[in-house]
């Protein structure tokens, strides 16, 4: 783990999700959170919510998101990342 | 007369008349059926040309009586009773002659053939199927008149005696007697003959077989009576092999039924059924035995005429014993019928294989053979003979009951020329290697059932050969022993060297010898010899134990020579020193007070000792024998300790066997613990949440819904280990007894307070739960480039308990793809971490399909990826995959694991979208 989080990630860990939109998580990109919309997943929330469905786990989340939203896959790990993070923060 | 009536109209002739027809001329037909038919007609045609060159034999005339009334008697007989066994009495005649067979009515000679038919008729269980016709009951009416010397198979079955005619009409005893026999025996098989003339042809067989089975004793008669048979196949093949091999069809098909047809057949005639049995045999044991009883039928061509008629009742019961031995090894092994004992003691089921049968048939009826009548009585007997190779032919059929047309007038046509030469010339031993060879090739598949049968047959009877090798290897081996023993005493015999003795003296002589001068030669070879043979008399007292002195001081031996006489003692002297100088050893060793080699004069030698003592018989034997006890001793102990270290081995092994099963055990019982936890469980919250529900379960429910019924057994220790743990060790279950509807059980209760617990959310296992994304150019290629596919994913190894859970994925997967038809292999990788399924394709577009189905969804909460594979990397890792080519299917209706995807409608919709 980095030291040096950016800045979007330490927004996003230092408050509760609320109704954020899923471009707020660290990883997303402009053309990726409108894919996400496109696909139902609007708030940050949903997003976290399929990643806790998918038990927290980084590789299969990460190749959903690959694989269902074209997400590269440095995005995807940083998505992944940064929902863990809140996890181990929030949960 | 009637048969020419009907020969004239050959193409309306019914089977029976065909079937008449045939055996007229001497054949012994087989059943005609529809196979058949052609073969028997193309026969008859044959025969009848034969017939118009040739003035029909007057014997010929007296065939067809005894035909007719033998069919006839066989057809009343049929119709009166079919199957049961022979025990069924036979109407009239042939009640007399059915009860030879059926177990010791005493026939007369004349309703031998009678009494075939009857018990074949009886003796087949099955109803008849050949319609009795009237060309049968003429048919077995001339053999019956044929047969009428025949004393009829109840006679005695025993009566071994091989007399040809015997041994002929034997073989139709035997049938009879089979048949009666059979009929007690499995009856279908016996005699169920149905109509004196095919049913009978058709029965022979089955007669003939269920004869020999009850036929317990005439071993002689079996064999000779299957010579007989060959000549009766010989004499008239086509008929009767046509119609045996429909016989043997009818038989091989349906024993039962079967067995009734071939009554009829025994029953017939002599030849047409030793020709049908044969046929009908695969290894045409029957038919030797039967053509006996076709040659005896035949009296004409045989010779035997009447007398063997007669004695052919006696010996059809002998023959058909004997016959029915070998043919009861055949027919056993082949019909699996009554291998009984009976029959085996009748004919020693020596080699099932129908060569050896007619090996032995032929020896047994040498006689017979020559009076068989190959070609003079075929016209006789051709009619009823289906047999188109006389030898041959009986014995194609029976090979080739199934295919019985091509091979028969193959047969037929081949084997008559040269059989007839056979059988003029040779003895059945022609035939029967004429047989042989056709029989080799012709094996169709009935035969080769048969042979197999008559394999296993071989196999059976490997109890006999071993017992018989057994006693020859005893015998060698005592043998050896003693040859052994007399060797080492001959090694250590004594005075057996005095002869030697002399040789060994006289071998020297070329070298020291010379010195000496003639007339001292002489003195001084006596008084070695004396000299010699004392000193191995003091020897072998002292080997024997007599004495303690083994030599002789030089004194002693100068005073034994001087006693003997005072010539002798002069040249003592000159005999040391030549036996001093002469190296060789010459029976004496010079001993002197030191060592042993320093002897240079013979002033030095102070004692003489013999080196071959001489010992009495007794003392020698005893040695010997002694020696022999210690060498035999030492062998012992060293097999002891081979044997010892063997055992150390199999201890070893076993011991590793067993700990590696008590692993396994262990294993086992612990999957079943926590099975058995996560079902109180859930019954427990099931009970939180219905309070109907009572809160434990009685254990043996438990049990059963655990437990598949087949595997209930089989796990019953490790279901008691696994009671007996949670017995002991699990603190949260709570073993009661309650009473259930008025019955105790030992019931499980779940005592962890609910609260304490987290409801877990009931995930489905192992089912399909919808598509995650639509399949794009992003997430997956194009085309599909190989045939086979890895599929990520499906399992994770770690959680995934029991033994078959590999193949619910794989079930999965079928049914994921279950409109794919192109999926040849599938294998789980169990151990890959990442629950790997690699999935072989019969091409790249039904792997392409795969891909699309599977691709991206969603299976027991995880995401499904496929990527492709390369073809020959899939070889590499999965050999068995290059000959998959079946496609496979999901192995149940229900498809369980897409039963969620059931339950929505439309497109599945995605756990991620909306």
């Amino acid at each position: 783990m980095t030291s040096c989080i950016s800045t979007k990630l330490r927004t996003f860990l230092g408050e509760p999700i609320g109704e954020k939109c899923v471009a707020f998580v660290d990883g997303v990109d402009k053309d990726l959170a409108v894919r996400l919309i496109e696909s139902g997943f609007e708030k940050a929330y949903v997003l976290l919510g399929q990643f806790l469905l998918m038990h927290k786990k980084e590789d299969d989340f990460q190749m959903w998101l690959m694989l269902a939203f074209g997400a590269t896959r440095r995005e995807a790990q940083k998505i992944c990342i940064c929902l863990r993070e809140w996890c181990s923060t929030f949960i | 007369m009637a048969a020419a009536a009907a020969a004239s109209a050959a193409q309306q002739l019914s089977d029976e008349e065909l079937f008449s027809q045939l055996r007229r001329y001497g054949l012994s037909p087989g059943p005609v059926t529809e196979s058949t038919r052609p073969v028997y007609l193309k026969k008859l045609k044959k025969l009848r040309e034969e017939e118009q060159q040739q003035p029909p034999a007057p014997p010929q005339e007296q065939q067809p009586p005894p035909h007719r009334t033998g069919a006839r008697s066989a057809k009343t007989r049929n119709s009166n009773n079919n199957n049961t066994a022979a025990a069924g009495a036979p109407p009239g005649a042939g009640a007399g002659a059915a009860a030879a067979g059926a177990g010791g009515r005493p026939p007369p000679g004349d309703l031998s053939y009678l009494r075939t038919s009857a018990a074949l008729g009886r003796g087949s269980a099955s109803a008849p199927d050949n319609p009795p016709g009237a060309a049968a009951a003429p048919a077995l009416a001339g053999a019956g008149g044929g047969s009428k010397v025949l004393l009829g198979f109840s006679s005695d079955e025993s009566d071994a005696e091989a007399s040809p005619r015997d041994q002929a009409s034997g073989g139709r005893k035997e049938r009879a007697a089979l048949q009666s026999r059979g009929g007690l025996k499995p009856a279908p098989l016996a005699d169920g003959e149905a109509g004196p003339g095919q049913p009978a042809e058709r029965r022979k067989p089955h007669a003939w077989w269920g004869a020999r089975r009850a036929a317990a004793g005439p071993d002689p008669l079996g064999p000779p009576g299957r010579e007989g048979a060959p000549e009766d196949a010989e004499e008239g093949a086509d008929g009767g092999g046509e119609r045996e091999p429909e016989g043997e069809e009818l038989r091989w098909s349906s024993r039962p039924v079967n067995g009734s047809r071939l009554l009829p057949f025994s029953c017939r005639e002599n030849y047409s059924d030793s020709e049908e049995e044969e046929e009908q045999d695969n290894v045409a044991v029957a038919r030797p035995l039967f053509r006996d009883d076709s040659l005896l039928r035949s009296r004409p061509r045989r010779g035997h005429g009447k007398p063997p008629a007669g004695s052919r009742g006696e010996a059809s019961h002998p023959a058909a014993a004997g016959g029915g031995c070998p043919g009861n090894d055949r027919a056993a092994g082949g019909l699996d019928r009554r291998r009984g004992p009976e029959e085996g003691g009748g004919g020693d089921p020596l080699d099932c294989s129908p060569i050896p049968r007619y090996r032995l048939t032929s020896k047994k009826q040498p006689p017979l053979l020559p009076s068989t009548l190959p070609d003079g009585d075929l016209a006789l007997d051709r009619k009823t003979n289906n047999h188109i190779g006389r030898g041959g032919f009986h014995l194609d059929p029976s090979r080739v009951y199934a295919n019985s047309l091509p091979h028969n007038p193959l047969m037929g046509s081949a084997s008559s020329p040269s059989l007839r030469i056979n059988h003029s010339n040779h003895t059945g031993s022609n035939h029967t290697y004429l047989k042989n060879t056709y029989n080799k090739h012709k094996l169709s598949e009935p035969e080769e059932e048969l042979l197999q049968q008559f394999k296993r047959e071989e196999v059976s009877t490997t109890g006999g050969f071993s017992a018989h090798y057994l006693s020859m290897f005893l015998l060698t081996a005592a043998c050896l022993f003693f040859l052994i023993l007399g060797l080492t005493y001959l090694g250590m015999r004594g005075t057996g060297v005095s002869e030697d003795g002399a040789l060994n003296i006289k071998s020297p002589f070329d070298e020291t010898f010379e010195k000496i001068q003639a007339n001292e030669k002489n003195l001084m070879m006596n008084s070695l010899y004396k000299l010699h043979d004392r000193l191995a008399q003091v020897a072998g007292d002292h080997e024997c134990g007599s004495s303690i002195q083994r030599r002789l001081s030089v004194q002693e031996a100068a005073a034994y020579l001087r006693d003997l006489g005072p010539e002798y003692e002069d040249v003592f002297n000159t005999s040391l020193q030549w036996i001093l100088e002469n190296g060789k050893d010459v029976g004496i060793r010079c001993i002197g007070n030191g060592s042993n080699e320093d002897l240079t004069n013979i002033t030095d030698v102070q004692f003489l000792q013999s080196t071959r003592p001489q010992m009495s018989f007794w003392c020698r034997f005893r040695r010997a024998f002694i020696t022999v006890t210690h060498r035999l001793l030492l062998v012992c102990l060293l097999l002891l300790l081979c044997f010892g270290v063997v055992m150390a081995c199999v201890v070893l092994h076993y011991v590793k066997y067993h700990w590696t099963k008590e692993e396994e055990e262990t294993r086992q019982m612990y999957d079943m613990v926590i099975k058995i936890i996560d079902v109180l469980r859930s019954h427990n919250d099931a009970c939180q949440e219905n309070k109907d529900l009572q809160p434990y379960m009685p254990i043996p429910h438990v049990r059963d819904s655990l437990i598949p019924p087949p595997d209930r057994k089989k796990m019953k220790k490790v279901w008691d280990r696994a009671v007996d743990f949670l017995a002991a060790d699990e603190s949260r279950v709570r073993t009661e007894t309650r009473r259930i509807g008025g019955v105790d059980f030992l019931v499980w209760r779940w005592i962890q307070p609910a609260a304490s617990r987290d409801k877990i959310l009931v995930v489905p296992s192992k089912v399909w739960q919808g598509q995650a994304f639509h399949l794009d150019r992003r997430n997956s290629p194009p085309n599909s480039l190989t045939p086979c596919l890895k599929i990520r994913n499906m399992f994770d190894p770690v959680m995934e308990i029991g033994d078959h859970w590999h193949l619910a994925i794989q079930e999965a997967i079928l049914e994921k793809c279950s409109d794919n038809d192109g999926i040849v292999h599938i294998a789980v990788d169990r151990n890959s971490c990442e629950g790997c399924v690699y999935v072989k394709c019969l091409s790249p577009e039904y792997a392409g399909k795969a891909f699309k189905a599977l691709h991206g969804s969603w299976f027991d909460g995880k995401l499904v990826t496929v990527k492709y594979l390369r073809l020959d990397r899939y070889h590499h890792r999965f050999p068995q995959a290059l000959t998959c080519s079946v496609p496979l299917k999901p192995s149940s209706k229900h498809m369980n694991s897409m039963s969620h995807l059931r339950l929505q409608t439309g497109t599945a919709p995605t756990q991620g979208s909306s």
